[in-house]
């Protein structure tokens, strides 16, 4: 499996090198926080991604998050966009509280590791407003995903998420620096032997690059992660997801309280070429926590659903609408 | 679930995924070293702008310095940063300006020259060297006739004054902004200039 992996990510690169054409657009700035770009119109771009989380407090744990993502451009606002997601898991828990993993282990002493597909997600993204023109950026964003594989532990499941998201972006001193905020907000069931367990889970990502040369950017980035049960769940009241005030009794579900949270924030750097950019960045988990039983905090931070660090890295390449062209055509445009 | 108790593969499949993730990470890394390129497409020379723009006219070189206050004024009224207090400008004999200048792209500058008459009116604006990957739209005769004629009277607005195209709104707003720019250093500075 792994030398499969090997070979196929060698093959994905070497393809992407060869055909790429020049282009930056819409590039990721961030690991997680997103600006308010669309595609333009008819061009497509590949992503490939590696978010590498490390660590926990009395575990040795490696989880690769691999993802291939296309966007296309249906219009200049819109872009439609689909990815799917392999993950790698290596860990050896040591402490028989720090839960789902020991079970999913085997037990202390033993240890996971497996390579595995963990799911796809499909998602549009719309623009109604420029940062170049208007008083701020924004698009809108929503979409589904589906999950084969728990991230955390690389169980297997089956969860399907839908997703809506705001993609907000203010530029200064001439898009030399820019800042995003880009907060989402899953709704997740899946199916447990428990029964069925449903959640909104909260992704809060704010970052602020600057053009430090041409072609070179500088960043922060911080990332707020946390989940809210249904406390009805399977027919049943679970006291231990105490209900708030809030209830969404359209969608029949009810908003318990935070289950769970964390922190990050580090550096980013940024460097876009012709035909290809690429990101790097290191947010270190600064403050979590936990209510459910057997959640592991110590320090003031949540290891049982989160990690020490960080590491991504995401190069993307763009295709399409070749630059340089002498001929254009008045109809291309929207004016 | 797999478990694997073979020290020596474990050891060697993690070597594997981490030269994979930093091969990966050593792309980006080895970029910061100033050996990158600039890419650009150029599409015309000094020269031929100048032909293009202010054609069988005797142009000749000035060098214009801004002063801190000048550059502050010009600034103020366009409402546009100025980023180099030194002008490269040409006068004729009729009196018509011709600068280069360079205005931000996404991620590289953007070679411009605009040619300002006598009475302060955008005769043309040309692309010299275009080095983003999107935006070259600019280059559109149609989309830079609408600054023709124009004069610092007006502060030029994307959108309500000049059309956008979208797609390429940045290199859109940022042009027009550089406009706006020459126009107040027309009026502040080289209207006053011999």
């Amino acid at each position: 499996m792994m030398n499969n992996l090997k070979i196929g990510i060698a093959m994905v690169f070497s393809g992407l090198l060869l055909c790429a054409n020049s282009a930056q657009s819409e590039e990721a700035l961030w690991l997680y926080a997103k600006g308010s770009d669309t595609r333009p119109k008819g061009s497509f771009e590949v992503k490939f991604s590696d978010l590498f989380r490390t660590g926990k407090a009395s575990a040795d744990y490696d989880f690769h998050d691999l993802r291939l993502e296309v966007e296309y451009g249906l219009t200049s606002r819109l872009t439609l966009g689909g990815k799917v997601m392999v993950f790698r898991h290596d860990y050896q828990v040591l402490d028989e509280d720090l839960k789902p993993y020991v079970e999913t282990q085997g037990g202390l002493g033993s240890r996971f590791k497996d390579t595995h597909f963990g799911g796809y997600d499909l998602g549009l993204k719309y623009n109604l407003l420029s940062p170049y023109k208007d008083v701020v950026g924004l698009s809108l964003g929503f979409g589904y995903e589906n999950r084969q594989h728990n991230s955390l532990d690389g169980a297997a499941t089956n969860q399907d998420a839908i997703w809506v998201g705001a993609f907000i972006q203010k530029n200064y001193l001439d898009a030399t620096i820019a800042i995003a905020f880009s907060p989402k907000i899953h709704h997740k069931r899946r199916s447990t032997p428990g029964g069925l367990e449903e959640e909104l889970a909260l992704d809060l990502a704010a970052g602020v690059a600057y053009r430090v040369n041409p072609g070179w950017f500088l960043g922060l980035e911080f990332r707020h992660q946390s989940d809210y049960r249904n406390p009805f769940e399977s027919g049943g009241f679970n006291p231990e997801l105490q209900t708030t005030n809030v209830s969404l009794s359209d969608l029949n579900f009810s908003v318990g309280s935070q289950y769970q949270r964390s922190n990050y924030f580090g550096p980013t750097v940024h460097y876009a070429s012709q035909g290809w950019w690429s990101t790097f960045g290191a947010l270190y988990q600064l403050e979590g926590q936990g209510r459910a039983p057997g959640v592991n905090n110590i320090d003031g931070r949540n290891w049982s659903d989160h990690e020490r660090w960080h590491i991504g890295f995401i190069v993307g390449w763009e295709f399409g609408r070749d630059n340089g062209s002498n001929e254009f055509e008045m109809g291309d445009f929207e004016f | 679930m797999k478990t694997k108790n073979n020290n020596q593969t474990n050891t060697s499949r993690r070597l594997a995924i981490k030269r994979i993730f930093a091969g990966s990470a050593a792309i980006t890394a080895g970029q910061f070293f100033p050996m990158s390129q600039s890419w650009g497409k150029t599409f015309l020379s000094l020269e031929q702008a100048q032909a293009i723009l202010l054609p069988e006219e005797n142009l000749y070189a000035r060098t214009i310095d801004l002063s801190d206050t000048q550059r502050k004024q010009i600034a103020k009224e366009s409402k546009v940063r100025v980023r180099s207090n030194s002008l490269r400008a040409w006068v004729s004999d009729k009196g018509n300006w011709f600068i280069l200048d360079q205005i931000l792209g996404k991620h590289e500058n953007i070679d411009m020259a605009v040619a300002i008459n006598q009475n302060g009116g955008v005769i043309g604006l040309e692309v010299l060297t275009y080095r983003e990957s999107y935006g070259h739209e600019i280059r559109h005769p149609k989309w830079r006739a609408q600054f023709h004629g124009r004069t610092a009277s007006e502060r030029l607005k994307l959108d309500r004054d000049i059309k956008n195209i979208s797609g390429a709104t940045l290199s859109c707003a940022h042009v027009t902004d550089g406009v706006n720019r020459l126009l107040k250093t027309w009026e502040l500075v080289l209207s006053q200039a011999t």
